[in-house]
């Protein structure tokens, strides 16, 4: 990750007082222009809005529709995406997975998520590996990946009024390794796949959080080899909600957080302000899509001060959390998402720990 | 050829197709054993809590037990002689795959895990794995830093636990994020060695969601480089027995693959 934009982080103290202090962010190479621009909005003004029309996810097809969908769609397929030959079609609870020969597909819930993947295809282009530095740049893949949402998933990543597709990151594959023997340098690392992402934004305002997002994997030869989208249709829910201004956000973010987040040790990695889709796994459909700023922090922790003052690169331990805070002035209830939850006086139910190891015999 | 020895044939055909059918099942179908050990809260706040491990580690043991055995589950109350040298035979090395989440860290010499217990730290330098028992094969844990690569110390941390016969481990290079959207990683990643995927797909899929940028990393040991490429690539949750062992200085190359943002 190289960290080269700047942002404000607002800082309270004690009785109130609000102060704007320039620090510098961590954004990555990887985002696209319009993500950085986001974060800095978000670090700046918050939604820089003040209300935003509260949104419904619509209901799906359906997870056995969908991957007929998909099923028929690429059957005939001549690329590498492709549902061609022999498949075996496992159904649970919450998805259907289907494994052809090397690739394998898999529908959730609703069918509004889908994850297709042509592995074998991308594990026999492996001779197409190229060093790290001639990576795909985030133009080419904007451009390949809109050709492929526009020519194969146009009917299902649909875009309502006022809706736009923003491209929002790159992920690369890269492998390197080197010799055992004593003193040898590793080898130049090398890049093997690639993969776009793009996002929706509702009126110009982000949706941030895992909903809202479609990915496509190319290989180095620019075929693609996988996709994958979480993208329920949106309709107005009916209602509008305030949202709180760029300092009450700070108060509510030191308020719910699970970080002390103007602590010394403690850094904001991103702060990114937009309606809140917590996805197709955690989305309660009968709640509305309301605003939210995801906070993510990483705490450097010193665990070993006598080795650390000798080595910085030694004695800490790393903290990374993220904390998805909602910012409306009035948060609508939605039990599936904690920090919202909170608001109504809900409880929800968690997984409890496991028991410790028993005592092993004494002696080896 | 007479009509004889054509049936002969046939049969003979046949016969070894339902051999190898019947072969392929039983691989398949044998459950493989697996353990899993996790840390939400530290003994006197000594380290923050994760307040999402308890369901990352409890989703991980609901998929995989569907297929697989799990041996064992616990906190890491007290674990620190489990996870090294001391008792690892007992806990560690007495599964075929270890999934574990809690924090991590990458030091000059060796990559660390938080215990429960104040101050307590498994250290990768104290661990020595695959060598035991049932010979652990697959070592995945979510935490932060451990299979760090870009000071070139990745072998240097992690040397000792391959040299016992490891086969794999999975892990971060960086940040591993701890949150709401992170819960079902560990379930994730169990669907998808039961589905087949390799297991650096399997690892690399189950952790992400296209928001949180987990920085995702596997790694394995071979002979040279061909052969570590051969196995990071193609070893899955149902084939890894077939890739041999290898051992101190049968190693001659580590490799790895890292999901870059």
């Amino acid at each position: 990750m190289t960290h080269a934009h700047t942002r404000y982080r607002v800082i309270t103290r004690g009785s109130g007082l609000i102060t704007l202090v320039l620090i510098s962010s961590l954004a990555s190479a990887a985002d696209f222009p319009q993500r950085v621009e986001s974060a800095n909005r978000s670090n700046r003004e918050g939604l820089s809005r003040a209300e935003i029309a509260l949104m419904k996810a619509k209901k799906g097809p359906g997870k056995d529709a969908g991957a007929e969908f998909f099923m028929k769609r690429f059957a005939q397929s001549k690329s590498q995406i492709t549902t061609a030959g022999p498949s075996n079609r496992t159904t649970k609870k919450e998805r259907i997975d289907v494994m052809g020969q090397g690739w394998g597909l898999k529908v959730y819930n609703d069918g509004t998520k889908v994850r297709y993947r042509n592995y074998g295809a991308l594990d026999s282009k492996m001779n197409l590996a190229k060093p790290a530095t001639q990576k795909m740049s985030l133009q080419q893949l904007e451009s390949v990946g809109r050709q492929f949402i526009d020519s194969h998933l146009k009917d299902v990543i649909t875009l309502g009024p006022n809706e736009s597709l923003v491209p929002h990151f790159t992920q690369h594959q890269i492998i390197g390794g080197g010799a055992t023997a004593p003193g040898a340098k590793p080898d130049e690392d090398r890049v093997v796949a690639s993969t776009v992402v793009f996002s929706r934004a509702i009126d110009g305002t982000p949706v941030v959080g895992p909903g809202s997002k479609v990915a496509v994997l190319f290989a180095n030869d620019g075929s693609p080899v996988g996709f994958d989208f979480d993208w329920p249709a949106y309709e107005p829910a009916g209602k509008t909600q305030k949202l709180l201004d760029r300092a009450n956000i700070q108060k509510r973010m030191q308020q719910l957080a699970s970080v002390k987040l103007d602590a010394p040790n403690v850094k904001v990695q991103r702060l990114e302000c937009g309606y809140y889709d917590a996805g197709n796994k955690k989305r309660n459909p009968s709640n509305p899509i309301q605003a939210g700023c995801l906070v993510q922090s990483v705490t450097r922790e010193i665990v070993d001060p006598a080795l650390n003052s000798k080595d910085p690169n030694s004695g800490h331990i790393l903290r990374a959390t993220i904390d998805p805070i909602p910012v409306g002035v009035t948060v609508e209830p939605d039990a599936s998402w904690p920090h919202a939850a909170k608001f109504h006086g809900a409880q929800l139910p968690r997984a409890g720990g496991p028991a410790p190891a028993p005592q092993p015999p004494a002696t080896r | 050829m007479d009509t004889k020895s054509l049936r002969h044939r046939s049969f003979l055909r046949y016969l070894l197709a339902a051999i190898a059918v019947v072969a392929f099942t039983a691989v398949t179908a044998s459950a493989a054993r697996f353990g899993t050990m996790c840390q939400e809260n530290y003994q006197n706040g000594w380290q923050h809590t994760l307040p999402y491990v308890w369901e990352r580690c409890a989703y991980f043991n609901n998929e995989l037990d569907d297929t697989d055995t799990k041996v064992f589950y616990y906190s890491l109350v007290g674990a620190k002689p489990t996870w090294e040298n001391t008792s690892d035979q007992y806990y560690l090395d007495n599964v075929d795959l270890f999934y574990g989440s809690t924090h991590g860290g990458a030091w000059s010499t060796a990559s660390v895990w938080a215990m429960y217990d104040q101050n307590q730290l498994a250290y990768s330098s104290s661990m020595r794995l695959g060598d035991e028992a049932n010979r652990l094969s697959i070592f995945s844990t979510y935490s932060c830093e451990t299979l760090k690569f870009n000071d070139g110390k990745l072998w240097l941390r992690m040397g000792p636990i391959f040299r016992g016969g490891l086969r794999y481990a999975t892990g971060s290079y960086d940040t591993f994020w701890d949150g709401l959207t992170t819960d079902e990683t560990g379930e994730d990643y169990a669907d998808n060695l039961q589905a087949g995927y390799s297991i650096k797909y399997s690892w690399s899929d189950g952790n992400s969601d296209w928001w949180v940028d987990n920085d995702i990393a596997v790694m394995a040991t071979g002979t040279n480089s061909t052969n570590c490429f051969s196995r990071l690539d193609g070893m899955t949750w149902r084939n890894f027995t077939t890739y041999p062992r290898l051992m101190d200085a049968q190693i001659g190359y580590y490799c790895y693959r890292y999901w870059s943002q």
